[in-house]
């Protein structure tokens, strides 16, 4: 069903609202990141099938996994995996997840012991789920500990110190720490440095990044956090999965240049011309005092803010009942913007 | 029907789909009905092999990613009133939708508190294998158990006494025993072992500082050099004998703590920090996507 | 590898170096020591133009509606939170702006803040001045779990997000809060004059991006929060923005001095104050804090400092 048919089913209001409410623009960006992620997905799918292997930069941290685990087993020590305190079971968590279960297959065929400490109880159950998998499908799926992935507490600093105990008591050797961190960061980061654990870290928090790269041995900024599982496992679905990230961000920069230009041409280098019409209520009109140009009221400004016209209906739910009706207000509203 | 009565009369949410009159008839169909739909897939999920259960994981995860996508894409309607109905199909399905979006949300919530019993099992065998097997630290276990059991109890024999005295009990010179170990337990113990655990953070934060801001390098200068003026702009005291000094100079303000520590957070520490976030943005659209769509394979390989 | 941390400071000094036990002394005595002194006066000039448009929102919005209120910080934050949750309810009370309290990020937040309530109420009372009550002022819908879910559910419709909630009425008895007075006739976001958010954790994001475009959005966050919400008030989607505690400090002096015609871009008339100097409500938390954080931060440059000469004076002695 196209939208001119949909167009027919639908109020013409409606429509309206709808797509000056979220902007045209901001579902169109949304379909081309789709598509573009989709697009390199069946790229890199058929090039696996030719045998074609695709670039990723070198990302320390990743590398460093091998070694670390390597470290853990020579010392007898176990490994701590901590996927941040999510509030759902959302895509960062499991992207967490999936490089936890990497480390845990490199783990489980070097014999070395893991913990992974939940702070959400429905992480705790997907967590369970896909350690118990890793295990089994490297045949060790006797050698599993269920008590290995522990939900610890769903509160910010009883978990903080939970996991802090945890690493203390059992000296882990290495610590993966990945996910949506908050204040706890500096907290698990430190824990560790003191009892000598290699670190590896990521926050897609980025007020942590900076705590994590002061505390960590290696740390996964931003995009390098989504790099990850397609750098350990090279996958094709993955790879042009990334590749199409890739493809969106120089979108964005392009417009962001775009934007610059068209700004800067707008607005003027050295004076602000005058404009005699702007968007309001969602149309261009005729201003009564044309003005110098607002930085609201160029191009780029009204295709990324647009603008929702006015109720059709003229009142809202609390216009229907007359004042009397309705809690007293003993204030003057001031015409505020 | 007088004004008071009209206006309580419309915040009633009028039965749609996916609720019903309290009590009535038709709410305990859609209940027994919803039971009796998830028994029976339980049922057949027990005993469906993995390759079916691949398919239907994959076939409910679809549903409700499909869900979401439908709303942000289809029209929502225009100023809706209680009570309003749909001038045609097109709109019946943006109003249907947008009844079903609470519904979906509390979804989830039931979800988090079944399983928030499962995590709950998860620290219990742990705690009472370490008591039962006295391994190393098991008194620490028992404290733990003891302390979950109490704050569970008193917890909620307060809030039983609360519902039944009413605002009686927000008097502290009402309370019993059961509201003071409660308060203790809740105000007095844990709330400030949470703010004792955060503010172990400001030690870490002196020692990460000493150890990491080094004139090692130009990179390392720059960082120390931005990192001490967003500091010294925090201290209103410093700022206020700054400014002083800096309104004196030709350049009228320019100079000014504000405009300094502004000009750091505008020209560099923003840009960096949206561009970061641009691509985590972008990345976890990547990964919604591949999980909605159960493009990603399963396990480490 | 990590970095071996030094057991003990040095000053490069022959004779005792610092111990770390006794830097982290030195810590908790400077920065806790000022707390035990109510007169310590730092003087502030408010510059930050998010806070002057917090302020002047704040103080012009709407009387006749409720504000949704989500409090999302807990005693772990209440170095920062704390001041500013106070600083919002005296603003609110100050007006008799009557308002929902709620959260999505911690089911602590709730009780926490109906204890600030609670204490500002006892401040009232002290100061002859009605207390804020529960039910006919201000109801408490509670803890949601699923906080992106419930974003999504304000957005479309404040009745259907908290139907079912129930809060006790002044008789002791327990019903749903849309019969309250706070809540009577409210439907959609348009019913209420603004949602505010006291925030700790990042639900500033959630409320940003499904109904900031459909109601008055205002934001009390930390300090270390603050970077990353400031292209949401330069945006405009965040109406006013106090980050932090150096915002507090920057909000309590407002609520003396009010701000001058054109201080806020928001708001091009002057807002008076609430409080006068001589009230001793008028130094509230943030600046009792003042001369802790002026504390702390140089003693933290004071490390840097040390540090620097470590190192340097190490290298010179490797240099001989």
């Amino acid at each position: 069903m196209n939208i001119s048919s949909l167009g027919s089913l639908v109020a013409e209001d409606t429509w309206q609202n709808q797509y000056s409410n979220t902007g045209r623009f901001a579902l169109f960006f949304t379909v081309v990141v789709v598509a573009f992620v989709l697009l390199n997905i069946w790229r890199a799918e058929k090039g696996g099938r030719q045998g074609k292997d695709l670039y990723i930069r070198r990302i320390p941290g990743l590398n460093a996994i091998d070694e670390a685990v390597g470290r853990a087993t020579e010392m007898g020590r176990p490994v701590v995996m901590v996927p941040g305190i999510p509030s759902n079971v959302d895509a960062i968590v499991m992207q967490a997840l999936k490089i936890f279960a990497y480390v845990t297959r490199v783990a489980a065929n070097f014999g070395n012991p893991i913990l992974v400490c939940c702070a959400y109880a429905p992480v705790y159950t997907v967590a369970t789920e896909m350690m118990r998998d890793v295990y089994q499908r490297e045949g060790l799926g006797d050698k599993f500990d269920p008590d290995s992935v522990r939900f610890i507490s769903d509160r910010q600093f009883a978990f903080a110190a939970g996991v802090s105990g945890l690493m203390l008591r059992e000296q882990a050797a290495a610590v993966f720490l990945m996910g949506d961190f908050f204040a706890e960061s500096l907290i698990f980061a430190e824990t560790a440095n003191g009892i000598g654990a290699i670190q590896v870290a990521s926050s897609t928090q980025n007020t942590q990044t900076p705590f994590f790269i002061a505390a960590c041995d290696y740390v996964l900024i931003g995009d390098e956090f989504y790099a990850a599982s397609a750098y350990l496992t090279r996958q094709p679905v993955l790879v042009g999965s990334l590749i199409g990230q890739d493809w969106c961000k120089m979108v964005v920069g392009t417009l962001v240049f775009i934007g610059m230009a068209l700004n800067g041409v707008q607005r003027g280098f050295l004076d602000r011309p005058t404009i005699s019409s702007a968007m309001q209520d969602g149309h261009m009109k005729p201003l009564d005092k044309p003005h110098p140009i607002g930085k609201k009221e160029t191009t780029m400004a009204y295709l990324f803010s647009p603008q929702s016209e006015p109720d059709l209906a003229g009142v809202n739910h609390r216009g229907k009942y007359p004042p009397e009706e309705l809690p007293e207000s003993d204030d003057k509203v001031t015409n505020w913007k | 029907m007088n004004g008071l009565n009209r206006i309580l009369a419309d915040t009633v949410p009028p039965p749609t789909f996916w609720n019903g009159v309290y009590g009535s008839g038709g709410l305990w169909l859609k209940i027994i009905l919803a039971f009796l739909i998830v028994s029976v897939a339980l049922v057949f999920l027990k005993d469906a092999g993995p390759r079916v259960r691949k398919y239907v994981v994959g076939g409910a995860t679809f549903l409700a990613g499909a869900f979401y996508v439908f709303f942000y894409f289809y029209p929502t309607p225009l100023n809706r009133q209680p009570g309003e109905m749909p001038q045609n199909a097109g709109e019946a399905v943006s109003f249907w939708l947008d009844d079903a979006v609470p519904t979906v949300g509390q979804i989830a919530n039931i979800v988090a508190a079944f399983l928030l019993g499962l995590g709950v099992y998860s620290v219990f065998t742990v705690h009472v294998k370490r008591v039962a097997k006295q391994s190393a630290d098991w008194g620490f276990s028992v404290v733990l158990l003891l302390s979950f059991f109490l704050m569970v109890g008193l917890g909620y024999a307060d809030w039983g006494m609360k519902r039944i005295a009413g605002p009686k009990l927000d008097d502290p010179s009402n309370w019993g025993i059961v509201n003071y170990g409660r308060s203790f337990l809740f105000d007095g113990l844990l709330q400030n072992m949470d703010a004792a655990m955060f503010s172990i953070i400001s030690f870490y934060i002196l020692s990460a500082a000493y150890r990491a801001f080094r004139i090692r390098s130009i990179e390392a200068t720059i960082l120390l050099g931005s990192a001490v003026i967003m500091m010294i702009g925090l201290l209103s005291g410093f700022e206020y004998g700054w400014n002083h000094v800096a309104h004196q100079l030709p350049t009228t303000g320019t100079y000014a703590m504000g405009e300094l520590t502004k000009w750091l957070q505008d020209c560099f520490q923003t840009p960096s920090l949206r561009a970061i976030q641009w691509g985590l943005g972008i990345g976890t659209l990547a990964m919604g996507l591949r999980l909605w769509l159960s493009l990603e394979k399963q396990g480490a390989n | 590898m990590a970095d071996a941390e030094p057991q003990v400071v040095s000053t490069g000094r022959k004779g005792p170096a610092i111990p770390r036990p006794l830097l982290y002394l030195l810590l908790i005595l400077a920065t806790a020591t000022p707390l035990f002194f109510d007169n310590i006066s730092i003087p502030d000039q408010p510059a930050d133009p998010a806070v002057f448009d917090m302020y002047a929102m704040l103080m012009t919005i709407p009387t006749d509606r409720p504000v949704l209120v989500s409090s999302e910080w807990t005693n772990g934050t209440r170095a920062e939170s704390r001041g500013a949750f106070e600083a919002l309810m005296r603003i609110l009370m100050h007006r008799n702006i009557k308002f929902v309290l709620f959260s999505i990020a911690d089911a602590q937040a709730p009780p926490v803040a109906v204890e600030v309530i609670r204490d500002l109420n006892e401040e009232r009372k002290k100061h002859g001045e009605r207390p804020y009550e529960r039910w006919n002022d201000w109801v408490d819908v509670g803890y949601y779990a699923n906080g992106e879910g419930t974003a999504e559910a304000l957005a479309v419709s404040v009745q259907k997000a908290f139907s079912g909630k129930q809060d006790m009425n002044p008789q002791g008895e327990s019903e749903d809060v849309f019969d309250s007075p706070v809540l009577k006739g409210v439907s959609t976001l348009k019913d209420v004059s603004a949602f505010i958010n006291v925030t700790a954790s990042a639900t500033d994001i959630v409320y940003i991006q499904r109904l900031a475009s459909k109601t008055t959005f205002l934001e009390f966050c930390t300090g270390v929060m603050g970077p990353e919400a400031i292209p949401y008030y330069s945006s405009g989607q965040t109406k006013g923005l106090a980050k932090g505690l150096r915002s507090v400090i920057d909000l309590e002096t407002l609520m003396v001095t009010g701000i001058p015609a054109g201080g806020s871009s928001r708001v091009p008339a002057a807002v008076p104050g609430i409080l006068p100097a001589s009230d001793p409500r008028s130094k509230g938390r943030g600046n009792h804090y003042n001369a802790s954080l002026h504390v702390a931060i140089v003693l933290m440059i004071l490390m840097i400092v040390i540090g620097n000469v470590e190192m340097y004076r190490a290298k010179r002695g490797a240099a001989s």
